[in-house]
């Protein structure tokens, strides 16, 4: 079969048709094969970063709000305890004056019974020290008179005698 | 060297419908080994992508279209993409694959005029359709009447984008062919001039020693770097149409 | 067309003659981007050497100028070449 060639500068319909159906072809393979399914997986890969972003902005502000949230309790709980504290301050010295004053009530009772006591004993020692006076007196008395009296009428006596005397001292 | 001609494509074969005759040519034969080898490749690339890439493969294809979009997004503004991007995208890699074709030995798809031709005319259709879209159609002809004197030069440089964007592809393709082929013949009787020198007598089958690594090196730069830098020239300068065209 | 022998001979010749000086004066369009070319590479250099953090962008603006800018040669060139191997007027002798 002999060699046909075409001329140099040529135009030949069917090499222009089929160049042209070629290009489209070619246009509707990349287009479809490549361009859309790496297009879809760029806009799926950004989709899904801008979304970590949205996820991590959301994230940080849930942080910070409940951040702002335990601080106000925590500075609630501080005000609180501080109340409680001052609440027991109060109550404990409320407890404390009222343990003092009842402490002091019963000191004082007991000043006044052990005065009451003293005053008692005091008055039992002087009657004795009366008594005993007016016995030694009698006994000198009669030791210095020599003369039996009437133990009951002087004692008597002697018993005016020495509460003139306590009432003087 | 001596009765060395320049051929157009080679038409591989051809056949009648009714009292018409279609030849398929080399031209469009390559393009659609490009087309077979492209389409299997991108729907190699584009498959199984994950959201997060693990394969150096989605990380190519991302790139690739990363690329793609940004270069839209820059020329024509947001919200574009869709399609003018793999359009782009086709085109690109529809002229680069056909230019590299040569590297393997055959005929650079580029270098057909009818296959230049093509491509400029879609790209003179979509300036049209984004200048009418965006003036209308009255603004249109407006834009080419505006200075009224230069109307004829306005409608003529109308037809040159398409013509000179066909033409610089198809002039630096063939171009390189042409050179590269040339110095393929002039290695071949210099070949022959050496047997000849050292008594050797060379026939028609001879071995061209010379042929060997030399053309490589102008192969570089006429097929790679030429067909890369002017397939992206294309597609720079069809952004660039059209966003003139928008304004 | 009714040529001796002799004449569509010097008919070729000077077809051909035609031809291979056309193909000379279309090379002359290698000047314009040449020229072009090189003051392109040389603003480039400058600005890489003002601004060395841009030098990529530069660069490839650059390598796309020029091949932007080469287009009339690579007219002139296919035209040349076009005159020189493809002989397209010969056809018109009608031999």
């Amino acid at each position: 079969m002999e060699i046909e060639y075409m001329d140099f500068l040529s135009f030949e319909p069917s090499t222009i048709v089929g160049t042209l159906l070629n290009a489209l072809i070619l246009f509707w393979v990349i287009k479809h094969f490549l361009f859309d399914k790496v297009n879809a997986v760029l806009k799926q890969r950004n989709d899904e970063v801008a979304k970590t972003y949205e996820d991590a902005d959301t994230a940080l502000n849930n942080a910070k709000s409940m951040e702002t949230q335990y601080m106000e309790k925590l500075s609630s709980a501080k005000e609180e305890s501080a109340e409680i504290v001052k609440n027991a301050t109060k109550k404990a010295q409320v407890r404390y004056d009222e343990i003092v004053s009842d402490a002091k009530d019963d000191a004082r009772g007991i000043i006044d019974k052990a005065g009451s006591d003293i005053e008692r004993e005091k008055k039992r020692a002087v009657n004795q020290i009366k008594d005993e006076i007016s016995g030694i007196a009698i006994s000198i008395a009669q030791k210095v008179v020599k003369k039996e009296l009437d133990s009951r009428a002087h004692e008597q006596l002697i018993e005016d005698f020495i509460g003139e005397i306590g009432d003087a001292t | 060297m001596d009765n060395f001609t320049i051929n157009g494509p080679r038409v591989v074969f051809k056949f009648t419908v009714g009292d018409y005759t279609v030849r398929i040519t080399e031209t469009l034969f390559n393009s659609w080994i490009v087309l077979i080898i492209v389409s299997l490749l991108v729907i190699w690339l584009g498959s199984r992508l994950k959201k997060v890439p693990v394969t150096k493969k989605q990380a190519v294809a991302e790139m690739a279209v990363n690329f793609m979009n940004k270069l839209v997004d820059d020329n024509l503004g947001i919200g574009l993409r869709l399609y003018y991007a793999p359009y782009l995208a086709a085109v690109f890699i529809l002229i680069l694959a056909g230019s590299l074709l040569s590297l393997f030995g055959f005929r650079a798809v580029p270098s057909d005029v009818s296959f230049t031709g093509t491509l400029a005319i879609m790209t003179f259709f979509m300036i049209l359709y984004n200048k009418i879209k965006y003036n209308g159609f009255g603004g249109y002809l407006k834009g080419l009447a505006s200075p009224a004197v230069l109307t004829p030069f306005n409608i003529l440089s109308e037809f040159a984008t398409p013509v000179s964007m066909a033409m610089r592809l198809f002039g630096n393709l063939s171009g390189g062919a042409i050179i590269t082929s040339l110095i393929y013949a002039a290695l071949a009787g210099a070949s022959a001039a050496v047997y000849g020198l050292i008594g050797i007598v060379a026939d028609n089958y001879y071995f061209s020693f010379l042929q060997v690594g030399i053309p490589a090196v102008l192969s570089i730069y006429f097929d790679l770097f030429s067909g890369v830098i002017q397939s992206y020239v294309f597609i720079i300068l069809t952004l660039a149409y059209i966003k003139n065209g928008k304004e | 067309m009714d040529y001796s022998n002799e004449a569509l001979l010097n008919a070729q010749a000077i077809v051909l003659a035609g031809q291979a000086i056309g193909a000379g004066l279309a090379l002359i369009a290698g000047i314009g981007p040449g020229i072009g070319e090189g003051y392109a590479v040389g603003k480039a250099i400058e600005t890489i050497g003002r601004q060395p953090e841009i030098k990529s962008t530069a660069t490839s603006t650059m390598f796309i100028g020029c091949a932007i800018a080469e287009t009339t040669g690579i007219y002139g060139f296919i035209v040349g070449l076009i005159l020189l191997f493809a002989n397209p007027f010969l056809k018109y002798l009608g031999q």
